[in-house]
């Protein structure tokens, strides 16, 4: 049917757009190199391998996470407001990264910055928060798990606020950076993690896609056509959690693709997840990266934190596609 | 084997406000059945009792011969599907064909990857419901009557034996809903389904439906046949809804009509 080969074609060529922006990325930097001159010297190779390549991967792996978080929750929450720290991730993970760094907490283990790892519990740490509140209404209700998100974000950000306030104006600044985001951490170190927490979140969602098409029609309807909705809430928030505490512990919070790729999404393949998903893997992905390049080449040997980058390119053509002439937002 | 039977069940939201109190009637293949009562008698909460989207406080209701609960989820969707009220419904980000083909759902692998069967069948519902040529419409575009059919469609792809529709005819002009009706008799004739229906308008469940369910304050007030009803209907009707009904007969005397007068 026209219906399916229509949207399997544009995934195809969405895929081989991202494959090129990371194939690409990865030559462009402060210094562009070609393959001749990676095969040439030692130090290229090094620059090349050690340095680019994780920092690429990363960056698409970051990027498609958050996107396709963001896509699960404005199912889930049927709210095209909703992005991945609508439950006080972002917040449990600034809050978690500022106790390690205003503690003392330096070094890395097996290779992890300590502050990832102080960032990772936080992020654990509020999604539990709002699982344990949701549990003790005894509710898998939509409505009350986002407001348990929000207060659960406002905990961890006033907490954040205390900190920071607290604290010397060295460390205070180091915070409100980390709070930026960026990917300059990056290392075959971080990476392994990164990407195991990947595979199994981005499975995990994969396998949900059909239920998320159903939940978004309404929980009744959804339960009437044979969705267990309390089960696939507990494996999409397990997902999610692991998904999104791996990356804000690399990468920090960074905003915008979550909230904004699955939209985009939805213009070019419709809103129909099966599709929407592998779209916003692509998407994300590419997007993160060649936000990540443009903040690492534009004023180098200085860097751009990526977080004020992605906003700064994807909102004017996110502006572009509000304005366009195909669909309107008015049901998302 | 009946097709639903509903055994003394009772339900509430909070304690002390029981919404159903020990309601129990028995519904036969393919009968129509209408659930009439006041706003706020029970009528949606026995049509989500029914479908197991709640679950009964006392008392059982078994679908086929087997207990609701008793069915695995998507087995039971293959039984019974549900049409939420107009009002609470959400209006996903989808076409109308798109919306009809999630009704398939429960026949889908766990993946969902739909088949062509699929596609066929979400075709044909389309057209026995009046909707293929909004197919590629999104459905925040479509008007109020449409939107009824197209939920209904939704219903109908589900191909259950039994279909719950809250308040199908509402927010309809007349010849929305005559089409509506077309469309319901239609899926009778060739799906020979079991349908229950809340309804607010009573002429249409006299003259269209086969049973009456009446509900006063969540108790059973009227359950049994629209003909024995018929015998006695303004006063029935004026214990049901507390007001005077007067009766009018159509044009040519076959139909009798029924129209509120004034609090009793």
């Amino acid at each position: 049917m026209r219906y399916f080969r229509y949207r399997v074609i544009l995934l195809i060529l969405l895929f081989i757009a991202a494959l090129v922006v990371v194939g690409a990325a990865a030559f462009i930097g402060m210094k562009f190199m070609t393959l001749s001159m990676i095969a040439a010297s030692p130090l290229n190779r090094e620059i090349f391998w050690l340095l680019r390549v994780p920092r690429v991967l990363t960056a698409f792996l970051a990027g498609s996470g958050l996107a396709l978080c963001g896509m699960v929750f404005q199912a889930l929450f049927r709210n095209p407001l909703a992005d991945p720290f609508t439950l006080g991730t972002a917040s449990g993970a600034s809050c978690g990264a500022a106790v390690t760094m205003l503690a003392g907490i330096t070094g890395s283990f097996i290779g992890i910055p300590m502050v990832s790892i102080g960032a990772f519990i936080g992020a654990v740490a509020a999604m539990a928060c709002v699982s344990a509140i949701a549990s003790l209404k005894r509710t898998s209700s939509s409505l009350t798990m986002l407001l348990a998100g929000i207060a659960v974000s406002f905990l961890f950000s006033s907490l954040l606020m205390f900190f920071q306030y607290m604290s010397s104006f060295r460390d205070s600044f180091q915070i409100v950076r980390w709070l930026m985001g960026g990917i300059q951490i990056a290392s075959y170190a971080t990476l392994g993690p990164l990407l195991s927490f990947w595979c199994i979140g981005v499975t995990l969602i994969v396998l949900q896609l059909p239920r998320l098409d159903q939940l978004l029609a309404g929980e009744d309807l959804a339960r009437s056509r044979g969705v267990d909705i309390a089960a696939t809430k507990q494996w999409l928030l397990a997902a999610t959690t692991l998904l999104i505490a791996g990356i804000v512990a690399v990468c920090g919070p960074v905003g915008f693709i979550g909230l904004m790729v699955p939209h985009i999404c939805r213009r070019i393949v419709s809103a129909n997840h099966l599709f929407l998903g592998p779209a916003c893997i692509f998407v994300g992905g590419s997007l993160l990266v060649a936000a990540d390049t443009v903040g690492r080449t534009i004023i180098a040997p200085a860097e751009l934190p990526v977080g004020v980058l992605t906003a700064l390119m994807g909102g004017p053509f996110f502006l572009w596609l509000l304005f366009g002439k195909r669909r309107t937002f008015d049901a998302f | 084997m009946s097709a639903i039977n509903v055994n003394a069940i009772s339900f509430h939201y909070t304690e002390n406000a029981p919404v159903l109190k020990t309601v129990s009637f028995e519904v036969q293949e393919k009968e129509r059945w209408a659930i009439i009562g006041k706003n706020g008698s029970g009528k949606s909460t026995l049509l989500k009792c029914i479908g197991n989207l709640l679950k009964v406080k006392s008392g059982s209701i078994s679908v086929e011969g087997k207990p609701v609960t008793s069915y695995r989820f998507k087995e039971l969707a293959r039984l019974i599907a549900y049409v939420p009220q107009a009002g609470n419904r959400s209006l996903p980000p989808y076409s109308v064909r798109e919306f009809v083909m999630l009704g398939r759902f429960p026949y889908q692998g766990f993946f969902g990857l739909p088949g062509l069967q699929d596609r066929k069948i979400a075709e044909a519902v389309l057209q026995l419901t009046d909707t293929d040529a909004l197919a590629d419409r999104l459905l925040h575009t479509l008007s109020g009557g449409e939107l009824q059919r197209v939920f209904l469609a939704a219903a109908v792809a589900q191909k259950t034996g039994i279909l719950l529709l809250d308040e199908p005819m509402s927010f309809l002009d007349p010849l929305h809903q005559a089409m509506m009706q077309r469309s319901l008799d239609r899926i009778q004739e060739e799906f020979a389904v079991t349908i229950l229906t809340v309804t607010h308008d009573v002429n249409h469940a006299l003259n269209r439906f086969s049973h009456i369910c009446a509900l006063t304050n969540g108790a059973p007030f009227y359950i049994g046949t629209t003909v024995r009803f018929k015998e006695n209907a303004r006063k029935l009707l004026q214990d049901i809804y507390s007001i005077t009904f007067s009766e009018i007969s159509s044009c040519n005397g076959h139909l009798k009509y029924y129209l509120p007068e004034g609090v009793a």
